[in-house]
């Protein structure tokens, strides 16, 4: 399973309300009718960081075994794609 | 003579600032040669300097407007209008100046001088450049600017992220219109925000590489990663232009580098990249430099790279919970392949960062250095059990008693910190189940509960030990509380109906035999499928008889005969309880007598599945009932007397079973390769299988033969829906990572040989290799190769041979 903090974008110091607030926005966003696959993601993810002991074993125990380079790499490009490029700059780039 | 020296002084200027000029333009330096050509042809206005001036504007202008100034690239065009332009080649490269520049309209011309098919090329020109730059497109291509006007509303829909709109927009492009290129684009860059690398591919793909939304779409193909950010300088700066967007700076390239070492496992390379980039990539975007360092981290640690690590620690800032990298540090010595990296130095300094790490409350605290407890007592149990498990020969036992020691030292010290902490019980009772200590683990068990009151596990394993050492009434209590908790488990009913027995047991062994048949009568309301066994007849049997009830018991007794095609089993199950139930010593001859008598009958496989069943259920508890070791005896006997029966497979799993803990090794492999002839999809037979060739030990087992039945045997009960395969996967796992550690030791001592250059000669043979070699040489000298192979084992060799 990916990192849960970054399912759920959350720091790992987060707080426990902040952590089900941002859990609830993304269960809304992701309705389980509509997004299956996501909805038992984030759900997996906020399983595994709501209990405090989970949550503290992992911190303590899991050095980030679950992302690569490729995944920061697909994320920030993930990022720039789910970027709107203002008309101007997109067409900028037709230059030679 | 001064103004003639001036006037020759002048032409010689004139001759050398032509020639430069000249030079400059070939050079490509048309600012320069523009700038001399001038003065000469002001100077000396002949064809040849007309020429130069000429292809000195043009170039100029051209190289102003791939620099991006427009404007002044403009006001060059025009100086050349107004001089006119006479020359062939300028002729031909200024309708595509003047369309870049947007004064189309001024060639001087108009485009009736021009070819059909340069009239075609600028008009596709023309059609990209009013989608780009609307205000430069010629006033003589009014569709031209319509179309295009069409194309930026699309654009402008699809920022707003109103992709209906702007397809749209789109629908009216017919195929063979200048703009088909670019509603391909268009669709192209909605299926791009949408993340459908298809719909991208598909409509990109047919974009026509010469026009400007290929150029476009370029370095969203890279951001896509559809497309690879070549040794291109123009592609690298429009990917990063695009990173601008969300980050402060371009990192993909950055990051892709280090992506690339860390694949080639380049650490020398990955930690000099980041020793120079990591300032700046910091500064570009602070979340993906903590990912960045988190993962790299990772990967050292995941690694077991301790001396990179070591490197990497020196880069980056360490995290606030490990601020002196020791937690990374045993994580990554748990990791490595090098025994002599020790996790236990970099826990214990760490448990000391963690008595005042800011970074936790002191109640995380606590249980953070309790769980780090754990962490160290569950190495020392894998160390305890690795060193149980060698097959090396040398004696461990102090070194398994030291492991063992710091295990139990590191267990209480998890207790005292985090005493509610359910899983660090279980594993000292785990711990304490694996070395044989039952009572221990029940004692963890009895602990965890003090604080875990309604845990499962732990009640279930109380219950379970407290039936096995014959303690229904103590057994009772926690059945029932775990029967509370999961009323409909199978297992908890199966226990609680299990201590409702044994508390009848011993309920009627201290006269209590009201009591006694209560729980009878409890156990058969908790499981009234199994009340008419001839088992539990047998066993009210007893406890009417132990009552001083013959009539009631002689019912039972008869019932239970009902049940079966031959009495056999019930008069075993007769003698053993009646021993249990403390009768009278005739009772117990009575039973065992005909027990004894039954036996001599012909044998047939339920009988003998039956007894194999009810006797190896008494052989797996701790304290066996008197006399068990003589009734296996005569069951083993009867066992092999069943070399002609007609076997049922339930039955003959049973018998392998009993003859499991028998080490009777020849008839259990003759009775599992018959069960596995009838049903080879059993896997406990394979198991068997396999396990035997195993305790052949290490020169006599076959390696191949053993890990297919144990592969296979995997495989089936993986399938199973029998709960009694579930332990069957466990244990032939066992059995493969047993002859995986036979493979080692083998390995270790060709190595440790190899190095000291004293090794025997039969050192680098395989087990199975030697065995073969054995095979043949016996075979050649007409000897028995299982009589050698048993003195090489035994280690009593044979002078005479």
């Amino acid at each position: 399973m990916a990192d849960p903090y970054s399912i759920l974008d959350v720091s790992p110091d987060v707080d426990e309300a902040t952590l089900r607030r941002r859990y609830l926005e993304l269960v809304r966003r992701n309705p389980p009718e509509k997004c299956p696959r996501q909805f038992a993601e984030i759900r997996e993810a906020y399983e595994q960081l709501r209990d405090p002991v989970r949550r503290l074993e992992r911190q303590l125990f899991q050095v980030r075994g679950g992302e690569s380079v490729d995944d920061v790499i697909a994320d920030l490009r993930s990022r720039v794609q789910a970027t709107r490029i203002p008309t101007e700059i997109l067409l900028s780039l037709a230059e030679r | 003579m001064a103004s003639k020296r001036k006037k020759r002084s002048k032409g010689r200027l004139a001759v050398t600032l032509i020639d430069r000029a000249k030079r400059n333009l070939e050079r490509g330096d048309f600012k320069q040669a523009l700038k001399d050509v001038r003065v000469c042809y002001r100077q000396a206005p002949t064809p040849d300097c007309r020429c130069f001036l000429e292809h000195a504007y043009i170039g100029r202008a051209q190289q102003l407007l791939q620099n991006g100034l427009v404007e002044d690239s403009r006001r060059i065009v025009r100086d050349l209008l107004d001089l006119g332009v006479t020359e062939p080649a300028v002729e031909a490269g200024l309708p595509d100046l003047l369309l870049s520049v947007g004064m189309f309209d001024c060639l001087p011309q108009g485009d009736d001088a021009l070819t059909d098919e340069e009239r075609d090329r600028l008009r596709v020109k023309a059609a990209d450049q009013a989608v780009v730059q609307p205000r430069n497109t010629p006033k003589s291509m009014p569709e031209v600017r319509e179309d295009a006007q069409q194309i930026r509303t699309a654009l402008e829909a699809v920022e707003r992220g109103d992709e209906s709109v702007a397809l749209g927009y789109l629908r009216d492009i017919p195929r063979q219109s200048l703009f088909a290129d670019w509603k391909y684009f268009v669709r192209g860059l909605i299926a791009y925000y949408g993340h459908d690398k298809t719909g991208m591919a598909a409509n990109w793909s047919r974009l026509d590489a010469d026009r400007a939304a290929t150029r476009i779409a370029a370095p969203l193909k890279v951001v896509a990663g559809v497309a690879s950010l070549r040794d291109d300088g123009n592609l690298r700066s429009k990917v990063s232009r695009l990173e601008n967007q969300v980050t402060n700076g371009a990192v993909l390239g950055r990051l892709t580098r280090l992506r690339q070492s860390t694949a080639d496992r380049d650490w020398p390379l990955l930690l000099k990249t980041l020793r120079v980039d990591q300032r700046s990539l910091r500064e570009t975007d602070e979340g993906v430099y903590r990912r960045l360092v988190s993962c790299l981290c990772g990967v050292f640690v995941n690694d077991g790279l301790v001396e990179e690590l070591e490197e990497f620690s020196r880069i980056v800032d360490p995290l606030p919970i490990d601020p002196r990298w020791n937690r990374a540090k045993a994580i990554a010595c748990e990791h490595s392949d090098y025994d002599d990296e020790d996790p236990e130095e970099y826990w214990h300094k760490y448990l000391r960062d963690l008595e005042d790490l800011p970074v936790f409350s002191p109640a995380q605290r606590d249980l953070a250095r309790g769980l780090v407890w754990l962490r160290m007592a569950e190495y020392y149990v894998t160390d305890a059990v690795g060193l149980r498990n060698c097959r090396c020969g040398a004696d461990h036992r102090t070194y398994i008693k030291e492991a063992e020691k710091r295990a139990r030292g590191a267990f209480q010290q998890c207790f005292m910190l985090a005493p509610a902490h359910a899983p660090a019980y279980v594993a000292a009772a785990t711990f304490h189940a694996i070395a044989d200590r039952p009572e221990e683990a029940a004692k963890v068990h009895q602990r965890l509960l003090e604080h875990v009151p309604a845990h499962l596990d732990a009640l279930l394993f109380l219950a379970e030990y407290h039936v096995s050492h014959g303690e229904g009434l103590k057994a009772h209590e926690f059945a029932l509380r775990a029967h509370e908790l999961k009323p409909l488990g199978k297992k908890t009913r199966g226990l609680l109906w299990a201590t409702h027995t044994e508390a009848a047991c011993e309920l009627a062994r201290t006269q209590q035999y009201d009591k006694a048949r209560s729980e009878v009568a409890a156990a058969d309301r908790l499981q009234p499928a199994r009340k008419d066994d001839y088992d539990v007849l047998a066993r009210k049997a007893a406890l009417e008889i132990k009552a001083g009830n013959p009539g009631a018991a002689r019912r039972f007794v008869e019932q239970a005969l009902e049940q079966l095609d031959e009495p056999t089993a019930l008069w075993l199950v007769m003698t053993m309880e009646a021993i249990r139930y403390d009768l009278p010593w005739q009772e117990v001859c009575l039973y065992e007598k005909r027990w004894c008598q039954a036996l001599k009958r012909r044998c047939c496989s339920e009988t003998a599945g039956l007894m194999c069943h009810v006797l190896d259920a008494h052989l797996r508890m701790p304290q066996p009932y008197p006399q068990h070791e003589e009734h296996t005896r005569i069951l083993l006997q009867y066992v092999r007397r069943c070399s002609r029966v007609k076997w049922r497979p339930e039955d003959l799993r049973h018998v392998c079973e009993f003859l499991e803990p028998l080490e009777e090794l020849k008839l259990l492999a003759k009775l599992a390769t018959k069960g596995i002839r009838k049903c080879p999809e059993i896997g406990y037979f394979h198991w068997v299988m396999g396990m035997v060739e195993i305790e052949k030990g290490p020169f006599r087992y076959k390696r191949k033969l053993t890990l297919k039945r144990l592969r296979q045997a995997i495989e089936l009960a993986s399938e199973s829906s029998d709960p009694r395969d579930k332990p069957v996967v466990e244990n032939a796992k066992r059995g493969l990572s047993l002859i995986e550690d036979i493979s080692h030791h083998h390995d270790d001592d060709l190595d440790e040989s190899s190095e000291n250059g004293c090794g025997d000669p039969m050192d680098g043979v395989a087990p199975e290799d030697l065995r073969n070699v054995i095979e043949t040489v016996c075979g050649r000298l007409g000897l028995d190769p299982e009589e050698i192979l048993d003195e090489l084992v035994g280690g009593q060799p044979d002078k005479s041979r």
